[in-house]
């Protein structure tokens, strides 16, 4: 017997075709290339490349930012969203639109934001300046317009999660005796797991792949404030084609090794993925 | 907002130590930062090198110089609003003096500390075409013909592209005389210009890389790289009847330097470009030396051209930046006029 | 254990749902708290519970006043209409889940709450479902599985929120005589939410009416039947 929605084979075997073909053209082709560039000049040169000291600089510091940034805002966005969809309050709805307005903005925006808030002439800038506290320009800028614009990952992920799961539960450990914490550790957090998971990926990936708001408040200080992205683009400026696509192809590996951590977890607790029903 | 200052303490703290460990080692090492413009990258990298080692021999010190390199316009935005440079090195005069007025940071007469108005080198500006000149390009006359793609980044972000302008609107103001018909010649170009990159490195990029365009108004030094690192056989520079001089000045940041306690240092750096090894890595870089001697040495390297200079064919970069790039100024106009 | 409600009132911004409502219930009893929805009959039970907070009046159990307890320490069990099961833990998890938050001090031993699991899953005739998922149980199933769970802690009360409604008819046949057994056996004071008749008249010791956060008529089934307290008592249970 076929199914009502059972295209004929020829159909089927068409769409898979275009979807793979799609695929290849915009995803495997230029990260192919990327990898290509990199490795034109051979393995040594690559590897030489990789240990240039800025280049090291800027994968420490994009590690360092992501080590910052990426815990901080799970935190953040597990709070938020636990507000959001377990509680009725005044200023949700508020609250809901704030946390979206980062993607809202565009990055360039953000960045000129914390110029403003930061910088010399800025609203703190003249306080920081006279106590010796350097935010602009420097990491702790960085690690700032990052958590700007990944700030909503982890809360978007899991307010809709959250809200389709409703209360019962956590009543449920409530009625069972369970304190506060309890309920959120032994209930809602293994309810959100993969959800959050979902979310400190994107956040991870987004965190060290962003450019625009970093590039305005780096000062992209050689060695000290380029994060990847940024060295890719000054390595690139300066016709160091093998530098540039080697660590550009770096930050590429970064990120499928998250989504090979992601598949992996996946694969281990499917047993428990299959029971929760996502 | 206190998340945000409490995750860059946490930073600071993370990066503390390794401050405290450099502090050890005696004498103290030093930092500079210098801020730059787009095509000295490798120009400072060589000098950079050679300070440091002259430095560390003459007063056993360990000094690290750090660059940064933009467009000269937003590099001096961005020492405005709070880079730590100890020194600037930009594109043009009025950056620098945008700096002095808006920030403070230094002297409004800083052009005047070190030798030559503060400017160790200058350069000019000429045209960088494809192999064999396919498109007959031969002086700036030829860059209004129908059909000429002229590649020029936007003089509102560039200091390189100012100087383009500039250079283009003095040839035009001593062909044709009127103002009307200088206007008329600027309109033309523009029409052809199909991008503006924001800073000289990009549009280099856009023609050498993408192969954008018939001719790319460029540094003579960025041509000259063009021709001898990047493209060997593919380009040929064609240096016009007449240009500018393109003088990219230095200035010690004052407030910057007196803050850090890196004044000694980082006027040990400036004045370092004066020194014969320095000229000669200038020279090298095909920036146009100062020192007569290195001059004289490299005289074969560059061309020979008529130039006129900002000051006295535009009455200073106050009086050019109020008349041309201000906004409402003539490249507004032109750009408008050309668009249309 | 005797509870004791009185004059609860309860708004939710504008719409009052429990106006001074009050109510004894005897040590052991089974009551049934009936009315059509909107009544506020839930409402009263979440209050009973601790899940909701009354804007006056008190609730009091064996006597003590507990209106200002946290849902924890109440020492009640509460049965969920959806069940409310732990998606992500076994059977035999979520049975022990209320044991296993107690303080370190009171909890009981691995072992012992194997057995505790072992001995309610008997009480619930699941036996030896312990291993599975909630999803890979029935509707019926997974009800008896949030009884047990209810019960773990040996509450002297049970609260049961429409425990029947989302089950078919013959499954809430049989449920019904095994909670009425498992009520006697381990000696509980019960309430249990329905808006259906004939299930309250069956079940219940006691019936309390409710309609428009009052309650128009506590007493038996019997007496109910025999002498309808008002024209919506009349309307509503014949």
């Amino acid at each position: 017997m076929r199914a009502a929605t059972t295209e004929p084979r020829a159909v089927r075997a068409l769409l898979i075709l275009i979807a793979i073909g799609w695929l290849a053209l915009v995803i495997l082709l230029p990260l192919f290339a990327v990898f290509v560039q990199a490795f034109e000049k051979g393995t040594g040169a690559f590897v030489d490349a990789i240990l240039q000291p800025d280049a090291l600089a800027s994968i420490r510091l994009t590690l360092l930012t992501a080590a910052i940034v990426v815990p901080f805002n799970c935190v953040f966005g597990i709070a938020a969203a636990w507000a959001v969809a377990k509680h009725d309050f005044r200023g949700r709805n508020l609250l809901v639109s704030l946390i979206d307005l980062p993607f809202s903005v565009s990055p360039v925006v953000a960045g000129l934001m914390f110029v403003l808030l930061f910088g010399a002439n800025g609203w703190f800038g003249p306080w920081l300046m006279a106590h010796g506290i350097r935010i602009m320009f420097a990491v702790p800028a960085i690690v700032i317009a990052t958590a700007f614009v990944t700030f909503p990952y982890v809360a978007r992920e899991l307010i809709p999660l959250m809200i389709a799961q409703g209360r019962a539960e956590e009543e449920a450990a409530l009625t069972l005796g369970a304190n506060g914490f309890q309920t959120f550790w032994h209930v809602t957090l293994p309810n959100i797991r993969w959800g959050l998971l979902y979310g400190v990926l994107l956040t991870n990936a987004r965190a060290m792949g962003e450019f625009g708001a970093v590039s305005v408040v780096s000062g992209h200080i050689r060695g000290l404030t380029n994060t990847m992205p940024l060295h890719v683009e000054v390595l690139y400026n300066e016709y160091n084609f093998v530098g540039a696509f080697a660590v550009a192809s770096l930050l590429a590996c970064l990120a499928l090794v998250t989504l090979g951590a992601k598949t992996l977890l996946e694969w281990r607790h499917r047993d428990a993925l299959a029971a929760t029903g996502h | 907002m206190r998340r945000f200052v409490l995750a860059g303490l946490a930073a600071s703290l993370m990066l503390g130590p390794i401050a405290l460990d450099a502090a050890k080692a005696a004498p103290a090492p030093a930092e500079l930062l210098n801020v730059s413009y787009d095509p000295t990258r490798e120009l400072y990298r060589s000098i950079d090198d050679a300070f440091a080692a002259q430095w560390k021999a003459k007063t056993g010190q360990q000094v690290t110089i750090r660059q940064s390199h933009g467009g000269s316009g937003a590099q001096a935005r961005s020492v405005i609003e709070g880079a730590p440079a100890d020194v600037v090195t930009l594109a043009l005069g009025y950056d620098i003096d945008s700096i002095a007025d808006k920030a403070k940071l230094l002297p409004t007469n800083w052009q005047k500390r070190l030798p030559h108005n503060s400017t160790p080198y200058f350069s000019t500006i000429v045209f960088l075409v494809r192999k064999g000149n396919p498109k007959g390009i031969h002086d700036w006359g030829d860059l209004i013909k129908p059909g000429v793609q002229v590649i020029t980044p936007n003089p509102k972000t560039s200091g390189g592209a100012r100087w383009n302008y500039l250079a283009a609107w003095g040839y035009a103001k001593k062909t044709y005389g009127t103002d009307d018909k200088v206007r008329d010649y600027m309109v033309k170009l523009f029409r052809n210009v199909p991008v503006l990159d924001s800073g000289a490195r990009g549009a280099t990029t856009t023609f050498v890389q993408r192969g954008q365009g018939d001719v790319l108004l460029a540094w003579e030094n960025e041509a000259f790289l063009a021709v001898n690192e990047l493209g060997k056989g593919k380009f040929d520079i064609v240096v016009p009847s007449v240009s500018i001089k393109a003088e990219p000045p230095v200035a010690l940041v004052d407030a910057n330097v007196d803050r850090k306690g890196t004044r000694k240092v980082a006027e040990a750096y400036l004045q370092y470009l004066y020194t014969r090894p320095a000229q000669e890595i200038i020279a090298k870089n095909y920036y146009r030396p100062i020192d007569p001697v290195v001059a004289a040495k490299t005289a074969a390297r560059f061309p020979r051209l008529q130039l006129f200079t900002i000051d006295r064919n535009f009455g200073g970069w106050a009086r050019a930046q109020a008349a041309h790039f201000a906004d409402g100024g003539s490249f507004d106009q032109v750009f408008a006029a050309a668009k249309r | 254990m005797t509870i004791t409600i009185d004059t609860l009132v309860k708004t939710f911004g504008t719409s009052s749902a429990l106006n001074g409502v009050s109510l004894d219930i005897a040590d052991g009893a089974f009551v049934a708290l009936l009315g059509p929805s909107g009544s506020g009959k839930t409402t009263l039970l979440r209050i009973i519970a601790g899940l909701e907070a009354a804007d006056s009046g008190h609730v009091l159990f064996g006597g003590e006043d507990v209106t200002d307890r946290a849902v924890q320490d109440r020492g009640i069990g509460f049965v969920f209409q959806h069940y409310a099961l732990f998606r992500h833990m076994t059977v035999a998890q979520n049975i022990a889940f209320g044991l296993t938050v107690m303080k370190r001090r009171q909890r009981p031993g691995k072992a012992d709450i194997a057995a505790r699991v072992e001995e309610l899953l008997g009480l619930v005739q699941l036996p030896g479902l312990g291993e599975r998922f909630p999803s890979q149980l029935s509707g019926g199933q997974r009800q008896r599985v949030a009884l047990a769970r209810a019960l773990a802690r040996e509450p002297k009360i049970l609260l049961l929120d429409e425990p029947f409604g989302a089950l078919d008819t013959k499954v809430r046949r049989e449920l019904r005589v095994a909670l009425r057994a498992i009520h006697d056996r381990v000696g509980l004071t019960s309430i249990f939410v329905t808006h259906d008749r004939e299930e309250a008249f069956a079940l219940a010791d006691k019936v309390a009416i409710l309609s428009n956060g009052r309650i128009e008529q506590y007493g038996p089934p019997s007496e109910i039947e025999r002498a309808p307290a008002s024209e919506f008592v009349r309307d509503f249970v014949i």
